[in-house]
């Protein structure tokens, strides 16, 4: 397959995971702007843009506790603006999905016609949307919507694409996406978890983090209702039974990476497979008797960027000289 | 349709070869080789089975006495894949109408334009590598790119994918470099290598004429087409089919005044209300000086740039060119109405039964390009 086919469908992948992921987080947001303290929605705002390391235009991230509910509720109508709309910051959801979708309209003869009109549909229903269209009515119910955007694409995907390379590079790109954006949320929550600012926040935080993942009744299952803070990271980065997991992703990974076999440019190829090999086992073997997780979630992040870069150097951009001629 | 393209080949090879139908004195000379659309870099090349153009496309009209050739288009043709798309709409949503007429299929095409782009394999190979190469998702006809592209089952690639080593021509893959044999270009022939055209092309491939001239690779249509539909030469093509095939021409030109000659230039000076000019390197429907649209002030306008510059014109009556009834904001009204059927040749030459037919949406206009508004419809070929 075209080698820019490839990369067009594996940022389809990043860029409506990217997506997916913030919603949930969004909605989360939403979430407490009902019933959460100052406190707990500014730890949100920070994990939010912290996480997916962008910032607000213009602001300072500022906690409200000590000013009062108006000045707090209009300073969350603009960050909400900033996460969902502005297309001029490159993590909102309307930017992400017309990324994905543009890469879409340009690989439309490598994807299923289905998977275009879902997408398309999608995007048509939020291109013309304002923050204050959803703010005053129903703002939960949007970021709802655009998780079950994603998930119906890609169950689309799932029905009608082709079980051939088009396929694994939309997963590889979808996979790598969630473990990078899993390991800096993980990173951010373990760091704050050592700020005393935050430390009432310690127990409402994790459970938000369980439900948003899909995590809580599986963890009520097997560890009960008690949230335990070290428990519930381990669940949302180790768990080899959770899709959400990071651990479930990267072997996932591996598991298309070996799918696709050698490389173009072999170096890079060999490099991306170790690099995955190196983190499957970080997060299987090393993490479970890891005393400083900080560290270890450190260096898994770094991991998995590199893993992007020799990715795109075995498969997309590969050197002429390094190629194989067929 | 096919005697004409047989001479429009005949032609370009004969221009860009031993240029016979020159020194025969047939077409001045200055004609072709004054022409913007001459391409020098052509001369002397090998054209894969003596076919320069494989994808053409005539612009024909209706009038009084039958259908007349309003122009070739012989470079890139466009709107095959409205003419699929629009009997697609037709199917389904006039099922009976349409299982009642036995129409001829349009949707082989598909199948006709693969057979003719194998036949252009250099290597003659059994699984020749074609690609179409297009300027990329920017281009007003980027969909019918992908239509086709999809189609015919080739890789749909930009210049950026295409890169020249040792003289050939691969594309990336996920799997390494691929050699492409047969390139369906959907570029102008300007921007198709900036080493030799417009140097700073990024929608071309640095080389790719050094592929073609050693004859490592196909380009359908081979670059230098441009010389055959350019509208000074067109009012040539009815001798160049006496001259290359000895026959007379079935289908009919436009009668059509070149300016450049002073006999014609003065007719078409003081006839300017019963005429249409048309710049010679012009398409889609621009530059178009329609007289009976304008006051005389701008036909006076008109009249001197005419002068300074008569080479660059040709000049047509207007046509009283056939109208269909066409649904317009919830009545039938009468459109002017053309038809560009597309003709495909390699080793032979093939048709559907159909064309992409266009219509002039305004009422009363006589312009049907797409560029400029143009509606379009579904054309049937009855079976009987």
């Amino acid at each position: 397959m075209l080698a820019r086919s490839a990369q067009g469908l594996y940022w389809i992948g990043r860029y409506l995971k990217r997506v997916e992921h913030t919603s949930r987080l969004m909605e989360l947001q939403m979430n407490a702007l009902v019933d959460c303290t100052w406190d707990q929605i500014h730890f949100g705002w920070l994990r939010l843009f912290r996480h997916l390391k962008t910032s607000p235009h213009n602001e300072e991230l500022v906690n409200w506790e000590q000013h009062g509910d108006s000045w707090g509720l209009t300073d969350s109508f603009a960050l909400a603006d900033e996460l969902s709309f502005v297309m001029e910051n490159e993590s909102s959801i309307l930017s992400c999905f017309t990324m994905g979708r543009e890469n879409a309209r340009q690989m439309r003869h490598c994807i299923s016609s289905e998977m275009w009109i879902c997408l398309n549909k999608a995007y048509f229903e939020i291109r013309d949307l304002s923050i204050e269209d959803i703010w005053t009515k129903d703002p939960i119910e949007f970021y709802a919507n655009r998780v079950q955007d994603v998930n119906t694409f890609m169950g689309v995907c799932a029905a009608t694409l082709y079980r051939d390379e088009r396929w694994e590079f939309l997963q590889i790109g979808r996979l790598i996406e969630h473990a990078q954006l899993m390991l800096a949320l993980m990173l951010f929550q373990n760091k704050s978890a050592d700020i005393d600012e935050f430390e009432d926040l310690e127990h409402y935080d994790w459970w938000s983090l369980l439900h948003c993942f899909q995590a809580d009744e599986a963890y009520q299952h097997y560890f009960g209702a008690k949230i335990q803070p070290e428990q519930v990271m381990n669940m949302l980065v180790a768990d080899q039974l959770l899709p959400n997991s990071i651990d479930f992703s990267l072997n996932q990974i591996a598991d298309r990476l070996s799918a696709l076999g050698e490389a173009p440019a072999n170096r890079h190829g060999a490099m991306a497979n170790r690099f995955i090999g190196r983190l499957v086992a970080l997060i299987r073997f090393e993490w479970p008797d890891a005393d400083n997780k900080t560290r270890m979630l450190t260096v898994a992040e770094s991991l998995a960027l590199k893993l992007h870069d020799h990715i795109a150097a075995a498969w997309f951009n590969y050197e002429v000289d390094d190629s194989v001629r067929l | 349709m096919i005697q004409r393209i047989a001479a429009l080949n005949k032609f370009i090879v004969d221009v860009y070869g031993p240029a016979r139908i020159l020194a025969d004195g047939v077409i001045p000379i200055d004609h072709v080789r004054g022409c913007p659309q001459y391409r020098m870099e052509m001369q002397g090349v090998s054209i894969p089975l003596d076919v320069p153009v494989g994808i053409c496309g005539t612009d024909l009209v209706r009038v009084g006495d039958g259908f007349r050739v309003l122009e070739d288009n012989l470079r890139v043709p466009s709107g095959v894949s409205y003419m699929i798309a629009n009997r697609q709409a037709t199917k389904t949503n006039f099922r009976e109408l349409y299982r009642r007429y036995q129409v001829r299929d349009v949707e082989k095409y598909g199948t006709l334009l693969y057979e003719t782009l194998r036949e252009f394999d250099p290597n003659g190979s059994a699984d020749p590598c074609i690609v179409l190469l297009t300027p990329g998702v920017f281009n007003a006809a980027f969909y019918e790119h992908m239509f086709l592209a999809d189609e015919i089952g080739a890789e749909l690639v930009e210049g950026r994918d295409l890169l020249v080593n040792d003289g050939f021509v691969y594309m990336r893959t996920t799997s390494g470099l691929r050699k492409v044999d047969v390139i369906y270009r959907r570029v102008d022939d300007d921007f198709l290598d900036p080493l030799f055209y417009r140097r700073d092309s990024i929608l071309g491939v640095p080389g790719l004429m050094h592929a073609y001239r050693k004859g490592n690779v196909a380009l359908v249509n081979a670059p230098g087409t441009g010389i055959a539909d350019d509208k000074s030469i067109y009012a040539y093509v009815p001798d160049m089919i006496r001259y290359y095939l000895s026959e007379d021409p079935i289908l009919q030109n436009v009668e059509t005044y070149l300016c450049r000659e002073p006999e014609d230039l003065e007719y078409t000076l003081d006839n300017l209300e019963q005429l249409v000019v048309k710049p010679v390197g012009g398409s889609g429907g621009y530059g178009l000086f329609i007289g009976a649209d304008k006051t005389a002030a701008q036909r006076d306008a008109f009249s001197k740039q005419l002068r300074e510059d008569p080479d660059n014109y040709i000049a047509q009556p207007i046509l009283a060119i056939s109208r269909a009834p066409c649904w317009i904001e919830r009545n039938i009204e009468p459109r002017c109405v053309d038809l560009r059927p597309f003709i495909l040749t390699g080793q032979e030459s093939r048709l559907v039964g159909g064309a992409f037919c266009r219509i002039a949406l305004p009422r009363g206009s006589l312009v049907v390009n797409s560029s400029q508004g143009g509606g379009a419809k579904d054309l049937w070929v009855v079976k009987n």
